[in-house]
């Protein structure tokens, strides 16, 4: 299976000698890791737990468990692969830990998890920046209701821009498994929406 | 192709990944099933919208954040090559020791394993004397001890010196005890204390105490209290009087400089030890705050005394995150405060206890959330809310939003000079919230019912807690403030500051204390 390519060829022995003054201790060159990976892990993370904090401390969770592991990287696929793949376990970890949690008040449904842009950086015309939020929240939403199963492929292959060989990667799964997955899991999504179809269109 | 086959290979046919043969028999199906052609237009529909999304930006301070975990998580580079090294010198100093008394000489014995090891006493040792008693450790090897591994005696004998012997190891283990203590040392000498930055949230976690004595939570029936961290439950005791008496005592205790608070808690508050008592009230005198203890009991609906100006040094501090979103025109900011189950709470006082150690910040556990108006839109009424605040199973009282979320011009932020009221009230499982509202949807007289309507109880568990006063509705009903336009942020800002607090923002959180 494919890794993810991290970076461009010429970044990518960069980022191995960084991985590898990890692997002697060096805190600065994981900080420029977290870096290079903060955003997009999470983003990741967003996309799979729908709440900003919970995102926030599962993205730094997957950076301490990264940290705490990176000895035990063998550079056998890109350092960029085994972070998300670390990424994804904590956010399936983070799902399964608020599913046995007590519903606390702020569990309860107070509107869309996720904001939207904040009023700074509204432009337009009123209609059609509601419009664009409601099509984002009602998309956003439904993958938040997919299995995780289905969640994680299309967080990584739809949200997250992923090819279908880095996703397999990441999730070490055969390149047809991701597909199917893929494929079933955009079925499901369109089962969701499908009352909502005009919202998004 | 069938529909089962033309939906399997739906994405790649839209993807143009199928080979050609295959897209076409998919293409062809499509033509003429209009099922699978209405799934085929909506999942791309859906794939678009997917696409559409981007990226939201790191929340501020990610990777501060991130390194501070790091920072906890790693042991410092001093700590790391120090203890090696020192756990090197020990070992080098213990073996040198036990090489030192194990030389052999004419006046002392060899080690007995050394004999029995080799089967055969070196030449240069002493004879052994033949009774035991009449010399130590060195014997001569016979068949059965021939066998025996190394370090073990003979029955019935016991050996002067023997480096297998318990306590060897236990001393190596004290000299490594006192040399992690001693790298605590040279730590302190070369780096100093850790110091909180100036301006330091109050909310920044603590480092864990290291040698702080592990409290342990009790039950009000004296019952160590476990917490199952994955439920945050704890087994169901004897059900105990729901109020702020039953097993809740706050911890801290007020500066003797401090105007005397009415309560009742000297008789029920869990004593407070002197060494406690010396690592807090020091910082907090720097400090200029006082923690002034919660009352042990309140009867429901009660009232709580809140702090006037005139009480010197009140601190209060609460850690709110406010989502970056926009108010409209009518619609409400709410904020709601989460007050833990009762068994984190007791958890969370002892953690609160073991940091007011270290710390002078009072750690009040609230989390206050900013809310967007639901999505549903519920036109609000007296009744509407009465009956919510009534309902055992209501968790929230529902914000009213008066214009349809999809309808309304957003508006950034309210019109400038609107008036906002901060309500405090109860919830069932003693949470407790914080609405943030337009006066204009509330009259006065409803909002004394809804007050009337819920005890105190959690406000009370909270103050506990946190060991400090909180809002009341007295204060609530005299501190109405004007807000100035903006977002929920600064509405809040401007409440708070209206009570008397200052308020910081430290990346996603708000800081809010009175000096």
């Amino acid at each position: 299976v494919d890794s993810v390519p991290a970076t461009q060829p010429e970044t990518a022995e960069a980022e191995a000698a960084l991985v590898r003054r990890c692997c002697q201790g060096e805190r600065a060159a994981f900080d420029s890791l977290v870096a290079r990976y903060a955003a997009r892990v999470y983003n990741l993370a967003l996309r799979f737990t729908g709440n900003p904090d919970d995102a926030s401390d599962a993205a730094q969770e997957s950076f301490v468990r990264a940290f705490k592991a990176i000895r035990k990287f063998r550079f056998q696929c890109s350092f960029a692969t085994w972070l998300y793949r670390i990424a994804v376990n904590t956010c399936l970890d983070e799902v399964k830990r608020r599913k046995r949690r007590p519903a606390l008040l702020s569990d309860f449904e107070f509107g869309p998890a996720d904001g939207g842009p904040p009023v700074e950086r509204m432009e337009g015309n009123p209609d059609s920046v509601m419009s664009e939020r409601l099509r984002r929240e009602t998309v956003l939403k439904a993958v938040l209701s997919l299995p995780e199963v289905h969640r994680v492929v299309i967080v990584l292959y739809d949200l997250q821009g992923y090819s279908y060989e880095e996703v397999a990667a990441i999730l070490n799964l055969p390149l047809g498994t991701v597909k199917s997955r893929i494929n079933r899991a955009r079925l499901a999504l369109r089962a969701i929406i499908e009352p909502h179809m005009e919202l998004i269109r | 192709v069938n529909c089962a086959v033309a939906l399997e290979q739906l994405s790649g046919y839209l993807e143009g990944s199928l080979p050609s043969d295959e897209a076409q028999a998919v293409r062809r199906h499509l033509d003429t099933c209009a099922a699978c052609a209405s799934a085929a237009t909506n999942v791309d529909a859906v794939v678009n919208a997917l696409r559409a999304v981007t990226a939201e930006p790191l929340p501020a301070g990610f990777e501060r954040a991130v390194r501070a975990r790091l920072g906890r998580e790693a042991p410092s580079p001093l700590r790391r090559f120090l203890i090696p090294a020192l756990a090197g010198a020990a070992l080098v100093l213990v073996s040198f020791g036990i090489l030192h008394v194990t030389r052999p000489t004419a006046r002392g014995p060899a080690f007995r394993w050394q004999t029995r090891q080799t089967g055969e006493a070196p030449a240069h040792l002493p004879a052994a004397p033949s009774n035991p008693a009449a010399g130590p450790a060195t014997s001569t090897p016979t068949p059965e001890t021939l066998g025996r591994a190394a370090g073990e005696a003979p029955e019935g004998t016991k050996p002067a010196f023997t480096p297998a012997s318990p306590g060897q190891p236990a001393a190596a283990k004290t000299y490594a005890d006192k040399a992690e203590g001693r790298v605590a040392q040279v730590e302190r000498a070369l780096v100093g204390a850790p110091k909180a930055p100036p301006g330091r949230d109050v909310f920044a976690p603590l480092t864990e105490p290291a040698e702080q004595p592990q409290k342990t939570a009790t039950t009000p029936t004296g019952q160590p209290l476990v917490l199952d961290r994955a439920t945050h439950e704890v087994p169901r005791g004897p059900a105990g009087p729901v109020g702020p008496a039953a097993g809740y005592s706050p911890a801290i205790s007020k500066p003797a400089s401090q105007a005397p608070i009415p309560t009742g808690q000297a008789e029920t508050s869990a004593p407070r030890t002197d060494e406690a008592a010396a690592a807090t009230a020091p910082r907090a005198a720097n400090k200029r705050v006082a923690i002034i203890p919660a009352p042990a009991s309140l009867p429901p609906g009660g009232r709580l005394p809140f702090p006037r100006a005139s009480t010197p040094g009140w601190l209060a501090a609460a850690r709110i995150h406010l989502a970056p979103r926009p108010t409209r025109a009518g619609h409400q900011a709410a904020l709601v405060i989460d007050v833990p189950s009762q068994a984190q709470q007791q958890v969370e006082r002892n953690q609160l206890q073991s940091n007011l150690r270290q710390s002078i910040a009072v750690q009040v556990r609230l989390w206050v959330r900013s809310l967007t108006p639901p999505a549903v839109v519920t036109t609000s009424n007296a009744s509407t809310l009465q009956r919510s605040a009534n309902q055992a199973t209501t968790a929230y009282i529902p914000i009213n939003v008066p214009a349809p979320i999809t309808t309304g011009i957003v508006v950034p932020g309210p019109p400038r000079g609107t008036t906002y009221e901060l309500t405090l009230s109860t919830q069932e499982g003693n949470s407790l919230s914080l609405l943030l509202f337009t006066s204009s949807q509330f009259n006065a007289a409803q909002r004394v019912e809804r007050l009337r309507a819920r005890p105190l109880d959690a406000l009370s568990h909270l103050t506990n807690i946190a060991g400090v006063w909180l809002l009341t509705p007295t204060d609530i009903g005299t501190n109405i403030v004007d807000i100035p336009a903006g977002r929920p942020d600064d509405a809040l800002s401007a409440l708070l500051a209206g009570l008397g607090m200052d308020v910081h923002r430290n990346g996603r959180f708000w800081t809010a204390m009175r000096h």
